[in-house]
Order: C-alpha cells, then sequence, then structure tokens
C-alpha cells in the first residue's frame, strides 16, 4: 500500500510480503471461517508492524469480517454508513473535499454520501477509507476496511488495488476453508457407507448434529431405516432409562478428553425397532482436527444381548449355590490353597501339605457355629488348622480314610469330646476335586447327629436295636424342633402313621387325633411313599424317601424326607416302620432352582450363536463345546472333547497361548479378550473371548464365549486406515498428487507431500497462494504452462501432459513432468482437475545424454561417409594418372616413338602414381592401427636439426609445386631421444599441410631448444582455421574445409597429434582466419616409451 | 576423325580441361594434343572460367568434380550463367561416389568415372564433338 509520504522505497514489495503472508497465515487456520479472519487480521497488522513498513500499522485499522458471522451485518452498517453487505461497494471517499468514488461505486452511493458515513468520517477524522467486499462463493461475506487519518496523503489507486487483492485473498481463503472440510467429510462419510458390517455403524458430524447410520440398524436391531432419524437425541432417547444417564455422562468425558483416534467403549442397553431390549457394546474412536476441536464421533454397535444373557444366567446359578449353601443346616466348607497336592504323595505328606499351604476358601454360617464362632466371614481365609487341629487323632483318622478311599468320603462319623464333658457325634463327608493327578479343592460337610443319635438310636444304621424308643418321648420336643424334624412310626398291618408332635407341626397336622395323617403326602406322591417304605421293610434295608407334603392348615407345598429302617420279630415279619422326618422344602427349592438353571444353561450354551466352550482347568482341554464352536473350529465335537486348543492349533500365536493359560489359571471373569484363533482348515479369525470360571461336573472349568470379530475387525482397521492410506501412498512417493479446483478461482485443494520433494517448497504455501505454481515455473517454460493451465480451467482441454522446468529457492532447476486430468461436474462444466507432477530431472538429463551420444554417432557416420567419399576419390585419382600414363606409354611405343626420354617420362609418371597410392595406404594403415591403440615408439637418439633440414629438402618438390617458399630457423644442432621415423611423419603432416592450405605464401619451420623441451613451429599464411573447428581439426577425417577443395584423407593432423602424444608431448595451434595458422609441437627432449 | 573436324569446322576442335591433378590434366592433354585437338587446360573452377574468359571458346569442357578453391559443381553454375558459353557441351570425369542426381543435374553430355580407358575417352570425346558439330 504505498502513498504514505513515510512509506520506505521498497513498499510495493511489502505488499506482495503481505499477500503472502496472509495467504499463509490463512491456509494455517483454513479449517475455521471465523479464525481466517481473525487471522488475516492479524497478519496484516504484523506485516505492517515489523520495521521494514511500521509506519501503516499505526493508522491503518483492517477489519475483516466472517463468513456466517450474523454480526457482520450489523457491524459493517454501523461502520459504514447503512450499505447493506450485498451492495458493499468497492470505493476510495475522501472526507476533506468532495467524495470521489471508484468507477464500480453503485448510482445510489455516487449521488450522495449517506449521513452515517459522513458521521464516520468525522469521528474518526480519517482523510481516506478504502472499503474492499471480500467475497467468497460468488457472495460477499465481509469487508476489509483501510482507512487513513488526516494529515496523511489519501488513498490512491494503487492502495485499492492492492486491497482489492488482499480481499480476494481472505475471500479465497474462506471458500478454501469451506471446501477443503466439505471435501474431506465427504470422503469419510464415503468410506463409512460403503463398509456394512452387522454391527451399527454410525458417523456423529458434532458440528451438524447429524448422525450417520449404518445398514446394520435394520439387520441387527431391527430398525426400518424409514424410522430411523439422523440425529444424536434420537439414538439417546433410545437408550434404556437406567443406562441413559450414565452413558451421557460417559459420552461427555470421551468428547472432553479423547485424542484424535483415540478409542472409547461403551455398554448399555439400547431399544430395538420390535420394542425388545439390545445389550449393546459400543466402540468406536473420536476425530479431531488439527487444532484438537472435536469433529466426529464414530462407533460401532455390537448386539451382545445373547452373551450378556448366559452372562446372567451363570450368575444366577452362582447365587442359587450361595444361597443353598449359605441357608444349609449343616455345616459346609471348601479347603484350598494356592498349589494343589500330588495324589501320589504319602497320605500323611498329603496332610502336612493342606496344613501347610490351605486355607478355609469358603464356608456358611452353620460351620462357623460348629466351631464356636458366629458367622462365616470369620472363618473364611483362615488356615485349615484353626478347625481342623493336625493333632486331632480323629481328624487324622478321618483325612487317612479320605485319601485312601479316592477322595471321597461320604458320612465318616466323628466322634469329639465336646464341652459338657459328654461327646459329640457328627457325619462328616469330603470330597475332593482331583485333576491331573493333583488335589486342587475338597468340598466338606458334616452334619451334627448327636441328639439324634442319642434320643433315636433305633433310628441310625449304626444302632438299629436301639429303634424301640417311643417317639413322642417327653424329653426330645425342643431337640427335634430345633432340628426342623421329627420321627413317626407305622405298623404295617395297619397303615396308619402315628406321627411325634414335633412332626405333625411341619406337616400343619392337628396334634392330636390325626384321623389321616396320609393326608398331609401329596395324593400324587402317597402312592410312591407307601410302596417304598413297604418295599424297604419287606426288605429289611434303610429307606429314604422324598415326597411332597401339603400343610393341612395353610395349603402350603413343602418337602420332606423320611429316613428309617423297620423292625422285625423272630419270624421275620416286618413289626413297625420307624423313622425321622426332616423338612427338605428350603433344600428341595434350591435344587429345582439348580435344575431350572441348568436346563437354562444347557439351552442357552447348546444354541448360543457365538462359539462358546468349556475347558478344564489346568491343561485347557475342552469338556463341553456347542454347535456355534464345533462351526467356527471346522472340528467335530469328539474331535475336540479331551483335547486343548493348544493340541489342536486353534492357538496359533505364542502371545494367545500364553494369554490362554493366564486365563485358565484366572480366577475372576475375563472379558473381551483380543485372540487369533485359527480354525481346523487353516482359516484365521478374531474373536474376543470372555471367561468365567465354572463348576462342571464337579471339575473346575472354565466356561469362554467367543464372539466372532473377524469382520469388524476388517471394517475398523479400513475404516481407519482408508483416510490414512492415502495419505501414506502420497506421502511415500516422489511424485506429488495434486487436486485443484477452478470454482471461482482454480486454485490447489489438495498437493502431496511430494511436492516438496521436487519443488523445495512446502505444499501448504500452494494452498494459500496458487500463483506459488506458476512463480516458480523456469521463465522461459512459464507462458506455455501458463496456457495449458488455462486450457483446463477452461475446459479446451481434458487431460493435459505438460513438461516444464521449476527453479528452487536455492536455484537450482528441475525438470517436472506434470499430468493432470480435468474432471467435470454434472453438467459437464469443468470442475476440478486431478493429477501428479512427477520430477524428472535424472530421466531429462539421460534423455539429453542419449540425444548427445547419437547425434555424435550421426556426426561420426556423416565423417566416416565423407571420408568413404574422400578416400575413393584420393585413390581413384592416382590409379586414373597411372593408367594414363601407361595407356600412353603403350600408344607411344605402337606409333614407333622410341626416344628413351618421352618413354622414360611416363614410365616416371607410372612410377610416381604408385607412390602416391603407397603413401595414402600407408597412412590409412598408420591410422587404424593408431585407432586400434598400437602406438608403439622406436627410440633412438639422433639430431632433430638434422631430421628438419632432410624433411624440409625432400618436400622441396612439393613446395615448388604449391609456390611455397618453405623458410627454416633452426639452432646448430638439437639430439634428442625420439622415434625418429614417426616423428617425420609427424612433421611431414604438419609441412604438407602449410603447403596445402598455405595459399602459395611462405611457411616458416622453426625449432627451439628449451632446455628439457623442444618446440617446433610450422607457420603458413593461408586460409586459417575458425575459432569453431578449431577444437575438431586434430580429430580423425576431419578438415575444418569442405573436402572437394583440398586433397587428402584429413588423416594428417590426426596422425601427426597421436604421434606427438605418444612421444608425452603437445600440439596445438593459433589461427587467424585469413591469415594463416601456427602449428606448435612440443616435445620432450628425452622421449619414453607410452 | 581428321576428316570430320576439318570438315565441319576447318580448324582443329578445341577441348578445355578443368582438372586439378596435374599428373592426370598434363597425360590427358598430351594424348588429345596427339589425336589432333586444341587443348587448354584449367587446374580448378576458377581457372577454367578464366580459361573462357580469355577464349577461345572451346568445343567441349572436360571437368573434374573435386577441386579446391572451386570446384566443378560451382564452375557449371558459373558456365550456364553465361550465354555464350552455357551451350558448350560438358563431359564430366570424376572419381568421387557423388549421389547421381545431383550429378544429373548438371546437365552433362557424359559421365566417366576414373578410372577410365583412354581409348573408351577418346571415342567419347570424338562422338561428342563430331555431335555438337
Amino acid at each position: 500500500m504505498s502513498g504514505g509520504p513515510s512509506d520506505p522505497p521498497g513498499a510495493g514489495g511489502s505488499s506482495l510480503r503481505l499477500i503472502v503472508g496472509l495467504a499463509r497465515a490463512i491456509a494455517q487456520t483454513r479449517d475455521d471461517p471465523a479464525a481466517v479472519a481473525e487471522v488475516a487480521t492479524r497478519a496484516l497488522v504484523h506485516e505492517f508492524a515489523d520495521g521494514s513498513a511500521v509506519t501503516l500499522g499505526a493508522d491503518l485499522d483492517i477489519r475483516a469480517y466472517a463468513h456466517r458471522d450474523p454480526g457482520a451485518e450489523e457491524l459493517l452498517r454501523d461502520n459504514f454508513g447503512g450499505m447493506p453487505l450485498g451492495l458493499l461497494p468497492a470505493g476510495r471517499v475522501i472526507a476533506s473535499g468532495r467524495p470521489i468514488f471508484h468507477p464500480q461505486m453503485p448510482a445510489e452511493f455516487a449521488a450522495d454520501l449517506s449521513p452515517e458515513l459522513r458521521a464516520f468520517v468525522r469521528r474518526y477524522e480519517v482523510a481516506s477509507v478504502i472499503i474492499v467486499p471480500i467475497r467468497a462463493e460468488d457472495a460477499v461475506v465481509g469487508a476489509l476496511s483501510l482507512w487513513r487519518e488526516h494529515g496523511r496523503p489519501p488513498f490512491d489507486d494503487d492502495d485499492l488495488d492492492t486491497a482489492h487483492v488482499c480481499a480476494e485473498h481472505v475471500g479465497l481463503a474462506l471458500e478454501h476453508a469451506l471446501v477443503f472440510r466439505a471435501l474431506r467429510d465427504r470422503e469419510a462419510r464415503f468410506e463409512l457407507a460403503v463398509r456394512a458390517t452387522q454391527e451399527v455403524l454410525w458417523d456423529w458430524d458434532v458440528t451438524t448434529h447429524e448422525v450417520l447410520w449404518g445398514d446394520a440398524m435394520d439387520e441387527t436391531l431391527a430398525w426400518p431405516r424409514d424410522q430411523v432419524r439422523s440425529t444424536f437425541g434420537w439414538w439417546a432417547d433410545h437408550i434404556h432409562p437406567d443406562d441413559r444417564a450414565r452413558v451421557l455422562a460417559e459420552i461427555e468425558v470421551i468428547i472432553r478428553d479423547n485424542a484424535d483416534r483415540e478409542r472409547w467403549q461403551l455398554e448399555y442397553r439400547f431399544c430395538r425397532g420390535d420394542g425388545g431390549w439390545a445389550d449393546i457394546i459400543d466402540r468406536g474412536f473420536v476425530q479431531r482436527d488439527d487444532h484438537g476441536r472435536l469433529r466426529r464421533l464414530v462407533g460401532a454397535m455390537q448386539d451382545v444381548s445373547d452373551r450378556v444373557a448366559v452372562t446372567r444366567r451363570l450368575a444366577r446359578r452362582e447365587a442359587s449355590y450361595r444361597a443353598f449353601i449359605a441357608a444349609c443346616d449343616e455345616a459346609i466348607w471348601c479347603l484350598e490353597g494356592d498349589e494343589p497336592v500330588a495324589t501320589e504323595l504319602p497320605a500323611d505328606a498329603q496332610i502336612d501339605l493342606w496344613y501347610a499351604r490351605w486355607q478355609i476358601r469358603e464356608c456358611n454360617d452353620a460351620m462357623a457355629r460348629l466351631h464356636g464362632y458366629e458367622r462365616a466371614d470369620e472363618l473364611r481365609g483362615a488356615d485349615m488348622g484353626l478347625v481342623f487341629p493336625r493333632d486331632d487323632p480323629r481328624l487324622c483318622e478321618l483325612h487317612r480314610a479320605f485319601i485312601a478311599r479316592g477322595h471321597r468320603l461320604v458320612d465318616f462319623e466323628l466322634v469329639e469330646p465336646d464341652r459338657g464333658g459328654g461327646e459329640r457325634r457328627s457325619l462328616c463327608s469330603l470330597l475332593g476335586t482331583v485333576d491331573d493327578g493333583r488335589l486342587h479343592r475338597v468340598w466338606g460337610t458334616r452334619r451334627d447327629v448327636t441328639a439324634l443319635l442319642r434320643q433315636a438310636t433305633g433310628l441310625t444304621r449304626d444302632r438299629p436295636a436301639r429303634a424301640q424308643t417311643d417317639p413322642r418321648a417327653e424329653d426330645l420336643p425342643g431337640l427335634l424342633r430345633a432340628g426342623q424334624l421329627g420321627t413317626w412310626s407305622l405298623d404295617p398291618g395297619t397303615d396308619v402313621p402315628v406321627l411325634s408332635r414335633e412332626l405333625a407341626d411341619i406337616l400343619g397336622r392337628p396334634p392330636e387325633g390325626d384321623a389321616d395323617p396320609w393326608a398331609a403326602v401329596h395324593p400324587e406322591d402317597r402312592a410312591r411313599v407307601r410302596a417304598e417304605l413297604h418295599a424297604a421293610a419287606a426288605a429289611r434295608g434303610d429307606y429314604a424317601i422324598e415326597f411332597r407334603f401339603v400343610r393341612a392348615d395353610t395349603g402350603a407345598l413343602g418337602w420332606m424326607e423320611v429316613r428309617g429302617r423297620a423292625s422285625h420279630d423272630a419270624s421275620g415279619r416286618a413289626t413297625a416302620i420307624h423313622g425321622i422326618g426332616i423338612d427338605i422344602t428350603r433344600r428341595k427349592q434350591v435344587e429345582l432352582d439348580l435344575r431350572d438353571s441348568e436346563q437354562l444353561f444347557a439351552r442357552a450354551f447348546g444354541k448360543n450363536p457365538n462359539p462358546m466352550t468349556v475347558n478344564a482347568i489346568p491343561g485347557g482341554e475342552y469338556l463341553e463345546v456347542n454347535e456355534a464352536a464345533i462351526r467356527a473350529h471346522g472340528f467335530s465335537r469328539e474331535e475336540m472333547l479331551g483335547k486343548s486348543p493348544r493340541q489342536l492349533g486353534v492357538l496359533v500365536d505364542a502371545d494367545d497361548i500364553d494369554r490362554f493359560d493366564r486365563l485358565l489359571g484366572q480366577r475372576h471373569p475375563v472379558r473381551d479378550l483380543e485372540m487369533r484363533l485359527r480354525s481346523k482348515a487353516g482359516r484365521a479369525f478374531s474373536v474376543l473371548m470372555s471367561a468365567e470360571r465354572i463348576e462342571y461336573r464337579q471339575r473346575p472349568c472354565v466356561l469362554t464365549v467367543a464372539v466372532d470379530v473377524s469382520a469388524r475387525k476388517r471394517a475398523e482397521w479400513a475404516l481407519l486406515e482408508s483416510e490414512e492410506r492415502f495419505r501414506q501412498i502420497a506421502a511415500t512417493i516422489d511424485e506429488a498428487f495434486w487436486l485443484m479446483e477452478f470454482s471461482p478461482y482454480w486454485r490447489f485443494v489438495y498437493v502431496s507431500p511430494g511436492w516438496e520433494h521436487a519443488w523445495r517448497r512446502a505444499p501448504e504455501d500452494l494452498y494459500g497462494d496458487p500463483t506459488l505454481w506458476t512463480r516458480a515455473i523456469h521463465p522461459d517454460d512459464r507462458v506455455a504452462a501458463e496456457s495449458s493451465q488455462r486450457d483446463l480451467v477452461t475446459g479446451a482441454v481434458d487431460f493435459r501432459d505438460l513438461e516444464y522446468r521449476v527453479v528452487r529457492p536455492d536455484g537450482a532447476v528441475r525438470w517436472i513432468r506434470d499430468r493432470g486430468t480435468l474432471i467435470r461436474d454434472a453438467s459437464g462444466r469443468p470442475w476440478r482437475a486431478a493429477g501428479i507432477a512427477e520430477d524428472i530431472t535424472e530421466r531429462k538429463l539421460a534423455e539429453r545424454e542419449r540425444e548427445r551420444l547419437v547425434s555424435d554417432l550421426q556426426v561420426a557416420i556423416a565423417v566416416r561417409d565423407d571420408f568413404l567419399s574422400v578416400a575413393s576419390h584420393e585413390l581413384r585419382t592416382p590409379l586414373t594418372a597411372l593408367g594414363f600414363h601407361l595407356e600412353h606409354l603403350v600408344r607411344l611405343v605402337a606409333r614407333g616413338e622410341h626416344d628413351p626420354e618421352v618413354l622414360g617420362r611416363k614410365v616416371d609418371g607410372a612410377i610416381r602414381q604408385i607412390g602416391r597410392v603407397t603413401a595414402l595406404v600407408d597412412s590409412l594403415i598408420h591410422v587404424s592401427r593408431m585407432s586400434l591403440g598400437r602406438l608403439s615408439l622406436d627410440l633412438t637418439e639422433f639430431d632433430l636439426v638434422d631430421l628438419v633440414r632432410d624433411l624440409v629438402a625432400r618436400i622441396g618438390p612439393d613446395a615448388q609445386r604449391a609456390r611455397c617458399d618453405v623458410r627454416v630457423d633452426v639452432p646448430a644442432e638439437l639430439p634428442g631421444a625420439w622415434d625418429r621415423k614417426q616423428l617425420d611423419q609427424a612433421l611431414h603432416n604438419l609441412l604438407a599441410n602449410a603447403l596445402k592450405y598455405g595459399a602459395g605464401r611462405p611457411v616458416d619451420v622453426r625449432v627451439h631448444d628449451c632446455g628439457r623441451v623442444v618446440v617446433i613451429e610450422v607457420q603458413d599464411r593461408g586460409i586459417g582455421i575458425a575459432d569453431e573447428d578449431r577444437p575438431r581439426i586434430f580429430d580423425r577425417f576431419e578438415r575444418a574445409v569442405s573436402s572437394a577443395h583440398y586433397g587428402g584423407f584429413g588423416l594428417g593432423l590426426y596422425i601427426a597429434r597421436r604421434i606427438v602424444e605418444a612421444h608425452g608431448g603437445a600440439l596445438e595451434v593459433t589461427s587467424t582466419p585469413g591469415q594463416g595458422s601456427t602449428f606448435r609441437l612440443q616435445l620432450p627432449r628425452q622421449a619414453a616409451q607410452p | 576423325m581428321n576428316e570430320d573436324k576439318e570438315g565441319l569446322m576447318n580448324r582443329a576442335p578445341i577441348i578445355l580441361i578443368v582438372e586439378d591433378d596435374r599428373d592426370i590434366r598434363d597425360v590427358l592433354a598430351e594424348i588429345l594434343a596427339e589425336e589432333g585437338y586444341q587443348v587448354l587446360v584449367a587446374e580448378d573452377g576458377a581457372d577454367g572460367l578464366r580459361r573462357l574468359a580469355e577464349g577461345p571458346l572451346p568445343d567441349l569442357i572436360l571437368l573434374d568434380l573435386m577441386m579446391p578453391r572451386m570446384d566443378g559443381y560451382q564452375f557449371r553454375e558459373e558456365q550456364r550463367k553465361n550465354p555464350a558459353w552455357s551451350g558448350i557441351p560438358l563431359v564430366l570425369l570424376t572419381a568421387g561416389v557423388e549421389t547421381s542426381d545431383k550429378i544429373t543435374a548438371l546437365g552433362a553430355l557424359d559421365i566417366v568415372r576414373k578410372p577410365v580407358k583412354i581409348d573408351f575417352l577418346l571415342d567419347l570425346i570424338g562422338a561428342a564433338v563430331r555431335r555438337a558439330a
């Protein structure tokens, strides 16, 4: 912006810098139009605030108003006198005088200066104002304003032009920003759209609040496409109300904290299109722009309902177990340690190890009470010695019996002294879990039967004889009630049971006068119970029968177990059937629950669409596999059972084998472990494996569920990589990809890093300033490049293939091949162009080299052809003369001519021709020998002066014929070591040349003694040699002038040069055309063999 | 042949030899003179033109092509420019391997490649002189 009095002389240059700086600044913030305008303003001020143009900063107020800024119009109106944004003029106002408007100013503003504008001019005391509209997408979107205070010369037309250029750049940058963003979004969404998987992919553009849903929404979640709304709100509304607040809070955190591309995972229930709830695992990543602002949230919803259902059922079963254990009247405990105990050890060694290593892992309250504690928690984790003293001989017996019977012991009777000085009797059962020859844990139960044994001795198998006791004995009731049992007896003869009061209570019968105690038994079980009792009595065995009962008072259903034995008389007839009845309702319910749960589990397991397996611990052998697992692995059930995944080759990666082993040792449930498996056919697939420890067939096992995620992994990877792939390709190749758009100005929207490679300029610079492209081109190629660009932009051509040179900032020149293809929009107008610019400098150089070689070759061929023609001429000439001489001789003799002088002349002439032919042939042989590098020297000591004098004498007749006077200037003598014959040849050639081209003028031969070097000069005063011919006259078959004029092969100088060089000397020539040449021959005094 | 020449012109036919090689030129001049021709010699094109200018005009020109200073082509060009000389028949005597097109364009009566038998050359000259007469 020139025009200010204090502008430095280079103000024009600073304007340019301003534009470039502006463009660069804009390019850096191109994603955000508001930031563009802000930075544009800052850049302007900054440029003018730096030393070179400091004065402009103070009196310039440059404002750019943002695109989409709702306040822009208002601001413009306030500042620029009510001018509507759309009509913003490009003009100049001078406050002090009459307003002068730019020709483009609309008439309504030219007619009168609006009062607001006048007020503005007065208020700010400005001398002149430039207001320039900023256009983008063919609309005015803002304004660039510059004003200057009083006391400064007003702006002039140059300033206006500069302001226009600035505004144009701001507009261009704004436009570029929008186009670039749209382009990127479009591409990314396209990638999403094409990758429809079973999972519901979704893409939430946070700037538009639009959510794009993948096709699987229909298939997986039963949502018809037309019912799915593309909003974030719709999604949030369909999250289960119990999960919604949590999920939204998690999303907020993700949006706030996740880095670009960082993965996240959410779990929630989502409403299906058919009204059900689906358990969803939603995984994805966030995408941020270069400034860390959130751009998109991309995810994939996976329906994991099946898996969750199984997990819940398992949990329910676990709960049932626990409830049973907790509620059980018997003491129950479990002993387990970090290390299993080998079963092949001697029994006592095994027992020692238990005591050393094992703890009470699990027990119930009944167990605690049995040992004088209140709650099970107090015992859990305690050493087993706490409740099972190591030195107790009975316990020792118990444990030995347990080991001796194969780690399974039922109803072992323990007798211990109790606190009252009596004895306590209990029945103890132990069950060990043995696997792979090692005992992993022991479950134990213990039932205190002291009272029973004492009061109902006849009912125990050990003391059947004492069963005569009256069941209604007065001292029993308290005990029996506490044990939830009662006694009864039956006379087989009457078939009427007699119930104790306690039993009647349990069954809800009247305590006295029960007419029909059988009514207590559920009608469906009555016959069976009766039959079993009689059968037991007949067989003289113990009985234990379970049946349902119906309480007479409440009608409630319960379960009872009766057990006992019959008494027989001497004849063996059953006299009475005694027994105890125990209320087992609670236990039975738990058992039934368990059975239901087992069935549910079996169904969930068998029918589950995901591969599920039960694997043994610790080996990992398959104990059970479902249909999906069989399908996924490709093995038959028989092939899989009993083999471990490792044995089957299902696990391939060492890492995964490790992970699986760890998983087997894990006590806690494991979720979504990523693993790669291989089927029998060799197909590799990725799964997310979840595992949970369960008890299966009395063995500790791991239940695994694998979800095949191969398809999803592929989609995820593809999604992640799709953008990267293009960038990587673009980044790794040397060629530069470029993509340009034409409307409304042509400019680059993408240039790959390869650009930098060839241009040594940052591709980003091009975004802000497309003219950088042309400016970097070599001036000689620029016109062609610009014309080609014009053709592309106007659509005159659809393809360009252009070669041009670019000048790098360091001045180096590179050749570029730039190929571009025009892309037209739907209406056929040129829309974009895409292409590749490659650095072909090396190729170009090689081409040049090849061209040079071809040209050299062509010259060589021409020289050879010329030589052949000359050689032919040269050889034919003496042969013709020879023929004529001989034929003439014949004619003379035939005519009777006998004059010996006449005949002798003819013969002499003939002999001379033979000499000429011989000399020609000799020189040819000489040359061919030299060109084969066979020039060897026959060095002798001789006087060079002698040689020169001899040569000049011999060439005398030729000199005479050429009418040249040969003058000699030599020292007295000049001995040295050279090849005399060769040197003679070289000097002869030089002299012959001088005579040939000497134009009949005197030729000088001079010899100088220069110590270790001798110099011989041959100077003629003939036609001379042109400068451009001088370098080549020493080559083979070369001559400076047309061969038509001078005889000889053109080999003379070549031969001379080779001979001199073989001597270690040099042959040079100085010449002035028209005045003659001087050949200067330098030789070492003592030549050596080359 | 002497009869013919005398009958036609009452003088010996004049032959101009333009040839740079002295041996060929001298021996040819000697032979032609012995055959009764009046012989003019020139050692290159320029010399030939000088001979034509000095006169007398020859009845036939024997022209070599490759010569220093001024070659046969240039000589022929100059000869054709002068109406007084352009009608003089020309026999080319060349040792080169020039392309026939270029030579044909010279409009020579005959083209003889060196080396050549002297008898053949003499027959050719004799016929050419007779035809010109």
